[in-house]
């Protein structure tokens, strides 16, 4: 082998190497991001179902062994304190009682969402502190595995099982059949199946009712407007009450509605709200959580009244007026409370403000010292009247 | 009268975030990068310029925190694609997922769960529109003289037509391109935070929605011309502005099924009538390999 022909091969095993040192580096690179892919997927980026990440699988797990680990999670750990100082605080007997019960809950997202998920959780929390149920928990369930998530935990033993939005209504259906002993509770529904399959349901056409009746009394145009989220049974029901209500306080009053399809979004709430005020509204409620904050800043800029739906929004603007708050956790407390009771047979029930499940927060802001004492009055009337169930909303329901 | 100056505003205010974004989307891609990581940058920019907003008080120092950010997250990508040749498409989404993941976990972290807090907000300009809307005009004109009359934006363009040619002339590929990744994650980053600080004043967990996936469309949309871009934009929001109208107009005009459904219709439509044929850099998603 002469010297040229030497270099060429250490020339040729040269770029061999070199490609093969690429090739590698390539390798992890592929892995970091498959590593960050799966990382992500675990920790709960795909908290909300509806973004479409979602986790390979639900995760199971029992609530007792994980205890340290939802512990971690800042809210819920307040959830956790609040809770034990309150049943500590309670006499019931029933904190004290430590139940055999076995409560278990199916979640669509991520129990740490700040919203439709958290509530939920902590009404399990909740119950494991005040009831002294034991609890275990599904969280980010998908479509192909609800019958047989429902299905391992009433064979486990779990007489109480809580499934979280009205997509589990027909898998919990099928499954309640096999397991009569066990009753199913389904939030976001008026659905129900004798005898085990019960509908929960907080507001609905009640906080809507009362909303447009408040924001009834407060127009001056006339014209209402609502910004909704994406379309479902409940958005569509807060809009019928809200008409109803609005209706009962004076029927030349004209409701216009928007539907924004996001609950994230705020600069489609707010658009929205903008779309409407210009249109004449003098009165806006929003129905589609922290999009909705959006719309509470149109509001701000424009100077105009708000009414505001689904949670406490005293902080968002000094024009909102008050708030009629849906408490989910409680209203899901309650139905597990019940089920510890035994008084659970496959009815519905809708959770409203004789229950404490919807809340009247009360004036405030620039607009309740502008407000006539007449108006004020009035509004408490109805919602006096609603919490008394002087009042059914369901009355005035024209569609 | 007053209604067209609402809608002109309201079109204006839905378009001008997305408009930073596409800019910088069309600097990477006519570099010869696709795009693809643009959402995650968003995003990423968008929380940045509210965290910072928030410590510090001073919502320009927040909107630099996210150029200054967005654009590392550029050169990272520009790294990862030029140098090691990885596929672009996959890096941007996974890009994608791990901002997502990022941002909501330091969301999380740094705030806790509880409602969002607001940031204090830019100086307002008229019509609804603030203060970094001028720089999304001026960006227009400024980037157009950038790429077509400028030195740095002629090489940009080439690397993405024919990147052997700027090799065999002795310039350096990657350098290039990393400057292009740069600018590009620095505009990305500016309508992240403008879209969180400006639009909405908070960060809220996924907020930015597909706006980077619609700022790519409207850059093959605009044929990879700052002006096209703008143009595509502005009809995207002018969809979405106009659809919140046929809504609110009352019960029944339109069903609002069909009303939220306008923009993107409106956008398939033109772009399948009116663009015959978008000319996509040569190299573009092609990893250059230097012999």
């Amino acid at each position: 082998m002469d010297s040229t022909e030497r270099e060429n091969v250490l020339i040729r095993r040269d770029k061999i190497i070199k490609e093969e040192i690429s090739m590698r580096l390539k390798k992890i690179v592929a892995l970091v991001c498959t590593f960050a892919m799966a990382a992500m997927s675990v920790s709960g980026c795909g908290s909300s179902a509806s973004n479409g990440t979602t986790a390979a699988a639900a995760v199971t797990t029992a609530a007792a062994t994980t205890k340290a680990a939802a512990a971690a999670t800042t809210a819920a750990a307040a959830a956790t304190t609040a809770a034990a100082t309150k049943a500590a605080a309670t006499t019931a007997a029933a904190a004290a009682a430590k139940s055999d019960v076995k409560v278990a809950a199916v979640f669509p997202g991520a129990i740490n969402d700040q919203g439709w998920n958290q509530l939920a959780y902590e009404a399990i929390v909740k119950a494991q502190k005040e009831l002294g149920v034991q609890t275990a928990y599904s969280e980010k369930a998908e479509a192909s595995e609800y019958e047989q998530l429902f299905r391992g935990y009433a064979q486990q033993g779990y007489t109480i099982i809580v499934a979280h939005g009205d997509q589990f209504y027909d898998a919990v259906c099928t499954v309640a059949k096999d397991y009569p002993n066990v009753q199913f509770i389904v939030t976001s529904t008026l659905q129900s199946q004798a005898p085990n399959v019960n509908g929960c349901f907080v507001g609905g056409v009640e906080g809507g009712f009362a909303e447009g009746a408040i924001a009834a009394y407060m127009t001056k145009s006339k014209k209402l407007g609502v910004v909704l989220g994406p379309e479902s049974t409940s958005m569509n029901d807060d809009l019928k009450g809200y008409k109803a209500g609005a209706a009962y306080v004076d029927k030349s009053i004209e409701v216009d509605s928007v539907y924004t399809d996001t609950y994230e979004d705020t600069v489609k709430g707010k658009e929205a709200a903008m779309a409407l005020i210009e249109k004449g509204c003098d009165v806006i409620t929003q129905e589609n959580d922290f999009a909705g904050t959006g719309a509470i800043e149109a509001c701000q800029e424009k100077g105009i009244c708000n009414v505001a739906g689904v949670m406490e929004s005293k902080d968002y603007g000094n024009t909102v007026l008050c708030s009629v708050i849906e408490d989910n956790t409680l209203g899901i407390y309650m139905m597990i409370q019940r089920g510890v009771e035994g008084k659970l047979n496959g009815t519905p029930t809708n959770f409203g403000f004789a229950d404490g499940a919807l809340q009247f927060s009360g004036f405030y802001g620039k607009f309740a010292e502008t407000m006539t004492e007449d108006q004020k009055t009035k509004i408490k009337a109805v919602v006096d009247d609603l919490t008394s169930k002087k009042l059914n909303p369901q009355d005035y329901v024209t569609e | 009268m007053s209604s067209v100056f609402n809608l002109i505003g309201s079109t204006l205010r839905l378009s001008m975030p997305i408009l930073f974004v596409a800019l910088g989307a069309l600097v990477m891609q006519l570099a010869g990068i696709v795009c693809m990581g643009s959402e995650g940058m968003m995003i990423t920019g968008a929380f940045t310029a509210v965290a910072v907003s928030l410590s510090t008080n001073n919502i320009w120092l927040g909107f630099l925190a996210a150029i200054l950010v967005t654009g590392l997250i550029g050169i990272f990508f520009g790294f990862l694609s030029v140098k090691y040749r990885v596929n672009q498409v996959v890096l941007g989404v996974a890009l994608n997922l791990l901002c997502a993941g990022v941002t909501t976990t330091l969301n999380r972290g740094l705030f806790g769960s509880t409602a969002p807090m607001l940031t204090v907000s830019f100086p307002d300009v008229g019509l609804g529109l603030l203060a970094p809307d001028i720089i999304g005009f001026v960006s227009i004109p400024v980037m157009w003289v950038f790429l077509y009359k400028t030195l740095l934006g002629l090489r940009i363009r080439s690397v993405g037509e024919n990147p052997l040619a700027v090799q065999t002339s002795g310039l350096s590929v990657a350098k290039i391109s990393y400057i292009a990744c740069f600018i590009s994650g620095a505009f990305v980053g500016m309508g992240g935070a403008f879209f969180s600080t400006g639009r909405s004043r908070a960060f809220i967990e996924g907020m930015t929605g597909g706006r980077g996936y619609i700022a790519l469309a409207a850059v093959a949309f605009g044929k990879y011309n700052p002006v096209g871009t703008f143009l595509a934009v502005l009809l995207f929001g002018f969809g979405e502005a106009v659809q919140y109208r046929l809504q609110a107009g009352g019960d029944n005009v339109i069903p609002h099924q069909f009303a939220l459904m306008l923009p993107y219709v409106l956008t398939v439509v033109a772009l399948s009538v009116f663009v015959r044929k978008s000319k996509d850099p040569a190299a573009l998603g092609k990893p250059f390999k230097s012999e």
